[in-house]
């Protein structure tokens, strides 16, 4: 009889670790109707300083609060969503000269590993490793990443429409439009070679 | 009538200086009133936004002309080249 208790007491405490470890691991959306999303970049060329914003941001990652370095996902923004303060310049940066929107209509990264992990208190920031692809060119980066976990939070995000958790991630790295095909060499008067990216999204993991 | 006598008579130097005086007036009143933008003009203007609850600093645009500092540029150009034309066109001295 002591047996079939202790056994039926090892199945139990084994079903709730199960549980419990499944329940960390969240996956997050990352398409958002609020406009939040959203992936600013910055040329600064000594005659000229270009800058605007892509909103048009989606994609998966998959998350476990108690084991960060399990990170994967992929990010994409639509090419066609960056957009500048001036027509003119947005004309030109879409058009097939430049980013060529209409044949590379999307920006991915696709998250593979994670390193360097340290502990914040709402978070960790560690540096992600992927693959990045502009263009149609894919380069492995190496990208500082700030990881804040919000509990609970998607509550008061939607006024209380889905319960669940939010996953902020932000990164501001730096890439060369010459290793992407971007009018290599050219125009540096005008368009700088390194382009900073700074990227603030939010995904939303709904309670099951 | 030679053509230094038709010169002389000509309205155009005051037409030019005037022409100067309203393009350097009207530009410059107009780049003012737009945000005395030191930049390239812009066809919307960024406003800056934080959402509450993540803190994710964005951005959102208002349909708005801004003038630039190249039509300023151009349109000083044009003034002071107009100036300088009304001088062909001075009376000489008696």
């Amino acid at each position: 009889m002591q047996t079939v208790k202790t056994l039926l007491l090892t199945f139990a405490s084994l079903c709730v670790g199960s549980l419990s470890l499944q329940a960390e691991v969240k996956t997050y959306d990352f398409e958002d109707p609020k406009g939040v999303n959203n992936v600013s970049f910055l040329l600064d060329a000594p005659l000229e300083s270009i800058s605007g914003n892509a909103k048009g941001v989606s994609g998966i990652v998959t998350f476990d609060s108690a084991n960060p370095k399990a990170v994967s996902g992929t990010i994409t923004i639509e090419t066609a969503s960056l957009t500048a303060t001036n027509n003119k310049l947005q004309e030109h940066m879409l058009g097939r000269g430049w980013l060529d929107a209409s044949s590379h209509p999307t920006i991915t990264f696709v998250a593979k590993s994670v390193s360097k992990v340290e502990e914040l208190k709402d978070g960790f920031k560690a540096q992600l490793t992927g693959d990045f692809t502009l263009k149609g060119v894919t380069k492995e980066l190496t990208v500082p990443v700030a990881f804040t976990y919000l509990p609970g939070m998607l509550g008061k995000r939607s006024n209380g429409a889905m319960e669940g958790d939010l996953l902020v991630l932000r990164s501001t790295f730096t890439i060369n439009r010459s290793v992407y095909g971007i009018k290599p060499g050219q125009n540096s008067d005008k368009v700088a070679e390194e382009i900073e990216l700074r990227l603030a999204i939010a995904g939303a993991a709904p309670d099951a | 009538m030679t053509d230094t006598q038709r010169i002389k008579s000509s309205p155009f130097r005051l037409v030019l200086r005037i022409s100067a005086l309203v393009l350097i007036l009207v530009s410059t009143v107009f780049w003012i009133s737009t945000g005395s933008h030191t930049g390239f003009s812009k066809d919307r203007v960024e406003i800056q936004q934080v959402d509450p609850i993540t803190q994710i600093e964005y951005v959102d645009y208002e349909e708005r002309f801004v003038l630039g500092v190249e039509y300023l540029v151009l349109a000083w150009g044009l003034g002071v080249t107009s100036f300088g034309l009304s001088f062909a066109f001075r009376r000489k001295p008696k």
